[in-house]
């Protein structure tokens, strides 16, 4: 695990925006690659808001020295193509953010003329005072190589301005944009070069100097490019899926590599997510008796109400579920937005009486132990295991150290079994005989056998690969149990930083996570009931992850000591909003 | 001049089914002319009982429900080619003909959800290389998962799909199906009984297949066993997605025996052209009739799925029998004044004759024995990645 930046490591956040037709979310993710290699940790977020159509979107990335977890609160430095999407962009930035100081690159050449007032041209609508936001015009449109490439010279620029070696963005920029036509990557190239050459230093900012890492052995990747390695490492030879947005880009990893190994048979498009999990559920079926299939679907919460049926079909058969959760709340959702909300339907995706095991990443560099250990629990109990990843993570490119994705990584075999003859839907046959799963088994006896499952994952520990550094994490000198934030999924992020910043001011509070958030290890409810508050930070409104802990604790926890965070916005938590509600929560001012 | 009506029974009978692919699929309807089946569909052979359930499984109707007879032709059709119980794996959807999963004791069997058996039986095809019955009644496959029976067909995953129409939903107390003629136990039926747009209106099964492009369509009766055994004797070997609708009598619901169309059922004639698309249309155009036999067939549907994964064992079933046959194909002589049409095959041409034998034997081994991995990726593939570990993540530092 790579040393993880406190709060007195400077991160710096640089972020554009347009609403025209320049690549934004690829130059800056490049950008985000070239500093990784230049030897900075950094970490990329994009986004397409969907409150209104057409090009607008803001693309992100922050770099430091030590492994940062989440977007400063500040704004560092902004590049704004247009001044639609800038005051788009600052509308929603100051209203979420405290404004640090902040440098704002644009391309008007009024900024030249002493005499023009950028603050009260661009920013009178929000009250800002010009003590926040440095204005500097950079003649992007003048040194650009064509109209799409204004972001690349600003990029140039930046470059040199943190001594990004100009051949690694060279590098970067032609391995990202692989696919442009050779004319049109030579352009980009002398973008990028007539911004890296551009003589003219920054005023009343400072931009901060970096050491450079040697970070060769780490890799620039985002949630599902880690996943769909993931479960190509651990040998699954099947999936099929229908695209669906944020899960996509794992098939599309997927693919082309289950293609090659597996032939084509390996990957079926299919007509919907419901043939897509009935023809995994076949695919499964068909092997069950050789031990010769390991099977993963993904698709996101839409396509997981689409599959509800055919998830009854199969309870009794080893397969992952990988669900890349999508904002919005019902319906369609918000394909691009970040939420929480398919926990409840996850771990009871179908009608009847079935409750599923559910497995849920809290970081980037978790998802190889994580799906992992989803395959064992498949494997052990033979059932489905639901994993939970979602699409904040989904689009957030980071610094990760390969070697420790797979390093001692313990992988669980394919099982047999010999005895599977008969599947089937119906329950007992109309003599009152039951045929469900095995072959003459008492009806009762199965419904037992399928509670004894998920009995089995509160009682035993079936995670194999441990990740302690995430399960538990304590400020210096704060051992006292007083305030316990239970994250899970990638709100681990903004709450390891919100409890390192309560330590700082005062306050007894540990971070606590699991992995397994469905069902909940009885051992982690043993630790949770030492504390005497217990706060839940989820991305939705329902507390899905404090329902179920309020249901499994049984009465070894007092439930009035459970409290939930709501989310503040449609994007991940930020560590300020955590602190503030934590504090609340303590005062007794809110429940 | 030798008519194909002239090609003796006794020729069939000795060849079985590799003489009447040597004559051309356009003969395939030739033992429905004769009528004379082949005795190798033996409906008395002890050995169907290995592919049966112990009868406390059952749970159709007592006498009088042919869907019995139609398993018993599937098993018969099974025994024809040396196939045993443990060769065969059948998903069913829900329904009476969706329970016939229930009624077979092979290898596997699944029975999953409504309308959706076919997609079901494409995994399990992709996943073993035994032979995959999807089996469905009206309701399930031209109701709720029409969809999936064009999608079948256009993925031609290898599996024979079966359709069991009793033109009526018989366990949920006998509603009519879509467009089905008015019953009077019909629970569901609803609005103006006069206004029913066409009493004998059927979604034809035959049509459906061709929407995806099945290659290989039939059609048999439930009553008319040796028929349908040697029907689906036909499908099992045929290397693609195969349909069969099969219609079949209800002890219940008496509907299909009153139903125009289905009175006046007869098989094609041997000069069908079963390559040909407008052919079929022809038939499935004429409203009162009901045409049994092997309506429509294509040797050259793309099969994009079906490539063997290192690792898979051949069943020994598809390269017994079936094997030794087709390579005799090429003893058969040419007789003057076959006619064949639409250029698949030319009578003068020897050399065509050849080619078709050989593209056929290729198609066999492509598509019952499918074909090798490593040397499909030595065509296809220059440079594999390394496919695990720390070394696959390199391109991502």
């Amino acid at each position: 695990m790579q040393q993880i930046a406190t709060l007195d490591d400077k991160i710096l956040s640089i972020r554009a925006t347009d609403s025209t037709a320049n690549p934004i979310n690829e130059a800056i993710n490049a950008f985000g690659h070239a500093l990784k290699r230049a030897g900075l940790y950094s970490r990329f977020n994009r986004r397409v808001p969907s409150r209104k159509t057409g090009g607008f979107k803001f693309a992100e990335v922050m770099a430091s020295e030590n492994y940062g977890l989440n977007f400063p609160a500040g704004l560092d430095v902004f590049i704004a193509l247009d001044p639609e999407s800038m005051s788009e962009n600052l509308e929603y930035y100051t209203s979420r953010f405290d404004n640090g100081n902040t440098l704002v690159i644009l391309d008007d050449k009024r900024l030249l003329d002493p005499a023009f007032d950028p603050v009260k041209e661009y920013l009178s609508d929000f009250q800002l005072d010009n003590t926040t936001f440095q204005f500097m015009h950079l003649p992007l449109s003048k040194l650009s190589d064509g109209d799409k490439n204004l972001i690349n010279t600003a990029i140039g620029y930046l470059g040199q301005q943190l001594d990004v070696p100009l051949d690694i963005l060279n590098d970067v920029f032609a391995q990202s944009f692989s696919g442009l036509k050779p004319p049109l990557l030579k352009k980009l190239k002398n973008s990028l070069a007539a911004g890296y050459n551009l003589e003219q230093e920054i005023e009343k900012f400072d931009l901060p100097k970096f050491e450079f890492n040697d970070l060769s052995e780490y890799g620039y990747m985002h949630a599902n490019q880690v996943l769909a390695e993931a479960l190509l490492e651990l040998g699954v030879n099947f999936t099929a899926a229908y695209p669906i947005t944020p899960a996509t880009s794992i098939i599309e990893v997927m693919k082309n590599e289950l293609w090659a190994r597996y032939g084509p048979g390996s990957f079926v498009q299919a007509m919907d997510e419901r043939s897509a999990l009935a023809i995994a559920i076949g695919r499964v079926w068909g092997g069950i008796q050789k031990g010769t299939e390991r099977v993963a679907v993904v698709t996101s919460d839409p396509g997981i109400s689409l599959m509800s049926e055919n998830l009854g079909v199969a309870y009794d058969l080893p397969m992952l579920i990988v669900n890349v959760m999508r904002g919005g709340y019902v319906s369609t959702g918000d394909p691009t937005g970040v939420k929480q909300g398919a926990l409840r339907q996850a771990k009871s995706p179908t009608h009847g009486d079935a409750l599923f095991p559910v497995i849920a990443p809290r970081t980037v560099d978790e998802m190889y132990s994580a799906a992992a250990n989803a395959y064992n629990i498949i494997e052990e109990l033979c059932m489905p295991v639901m994993f939970l990843s979602d699409g904040g993570m989904s689009v957030r490119n980071e610094t990760i150290h390969l070697d420790s994705l797979t390093e001692g990584l313990k992988i669980p075999e394919i099982k047999a079994h010999p005895d599977r003859t008969v599947l089937t839907g119906l329950s007992s046959k109309p003599d009152g005989r039951p045929i469900k799963g095995y072959h003459h088994e008492d009806a009762l006896a199965e419904a037992k056998r399928y509670n004894d499952r998920i009995q089995k994952l509160r009682d035993d520990d079936l995670l194999i690969n441990k990740r302690e550094d995430l399960d538990f994490y304590a400020p210096e000198g704060k051992d006292k149990k007083d305030i316990a934030v239970l994250a899970w999924g990638s709100t681990w992020y903004a709450a390891r930083e919100a409890v390192e910043i309560l330590g700082r001011q005062g306050y007894n509070a540990h971070l606590i996570s699991t992995q397994q958030v469905f069902p909940l290890q009885d051992s982690l409810i043993d630790q949770l009931a030492e504390y005497n508050h217990v706060i839940l930070p989820e991305l939705n409104f329902t507390g899905q992850l404090a329902e179920i802990l309020k249901t499994e604790c049984d009465s070894r926890m007092d439930i009035n000591n459970i409290y939930s965070i709501d989310p503040q916005s449609n994007e991940m938590f930020i560590p300020d909003e955590i602190v503030a509600e934590v504090k609340e929560i303590y005062k007794g001012a809110k429940k | 001049m030798t008519s194909i009506d002239e090609i003796t029974a006794d020729r069939i009978r000795s060849d079985n089914l590799a003489s009447i692919v040597a004559m051309g699929p356009q003969a395939a309807n030739i033992p429905f002319s004769l009528k004379k089946f082949p005795e190798i569909w033996d409906r008395n052979d002890p050995k169907l009982k290995e592919f049966k359930r112990p009868p406390v499984e059952n749970i159709w109707c007592g006498l009088g429900c042919q869907y019995y007879n139609i398993m018993d032709a599937i098993y018969m059709a099974a025994l024809a080619l040396d196939l045993t119980p443990d060769d065969v794996e059948i998903v069913g959807g829900i329904g009476c003909a969706g329970r016939s999963p229930l009624h077979a004791d092979v290898a596997q069997t699944a029975n999953v959800t409504h309308g959706q058996g076919d997609a079901v039986a494409a995994g399990v095809a992709l996943s073993s290389n035994k032979l995959t019955i999807s089996i469905g009644g009206d309701g399930d496959k031209l109701n709720i998962g029409l969809a999936y029976v064009v999608d079948a067909g256009a993925r031609n995953i290898r599996f024979v799909n079966l359709i069991f129409d009793n033109n009526v939903f018989a366990l949920t107390s006998l509603q009519p199906p879509r467009g089905a003629q008015s019953h009077e136990k019909g629970m569901l039926k609803l609005g103006d009984s006069n206004a029913t747009p066409d009493p004998d209106f059927k979604m034809n099964a035959a049509e459906v297949g061709y929407l995806g492009k099945t290659g290989f369509i039939a059609r048999g009766f439930g009553g008319n066993v040796q028929e349908l055994a040697y029907m689906l004797s036909q499908a099992f070997m045929y290397e693609g997605n195969s349909l069969i609708h099969i219609l079949s009598n209800c002890v219940k619901g008496k509907n299909l025996k009153d139903n125009v169309a289905f009175k006046n059922k007869e098989w094609v004639s041997p000069y069908h052209d079963v390559f040909d698309g407008n052919a079929l249309h022809s038939l499935t155009a004429e409203p009162d009739k009901l045409y049994g036999g092997i309506l429509h067939f294509r040797s050259d549907n793309p099969m994009p799925y079906n490539i063997e994964p290192e690792g898979f064992t051949h069943s020994e079933f598809h390269n017994g029998k079936l094997r030794d046959v087709k390579y005799d194909v090429h003893e058969i002589p040419i007789q003057e004044g076959w006619e064949f049409k639409k250029g698949v095959l030319q009578p003068e041409d020897t050399k065509h004759i050849t080619k078709y034998v050989r593209s056929g034997a290729d198609i066999h081994d492509g598509r019952i024995r499918r074909r090798n991995l490593k040397e499909w990726q030595a065509e296809h593939i220059k440079s594999l990645e390394p496919q695990t570990g720390r070394e696959r993540l390199q391109k991502y530092v």
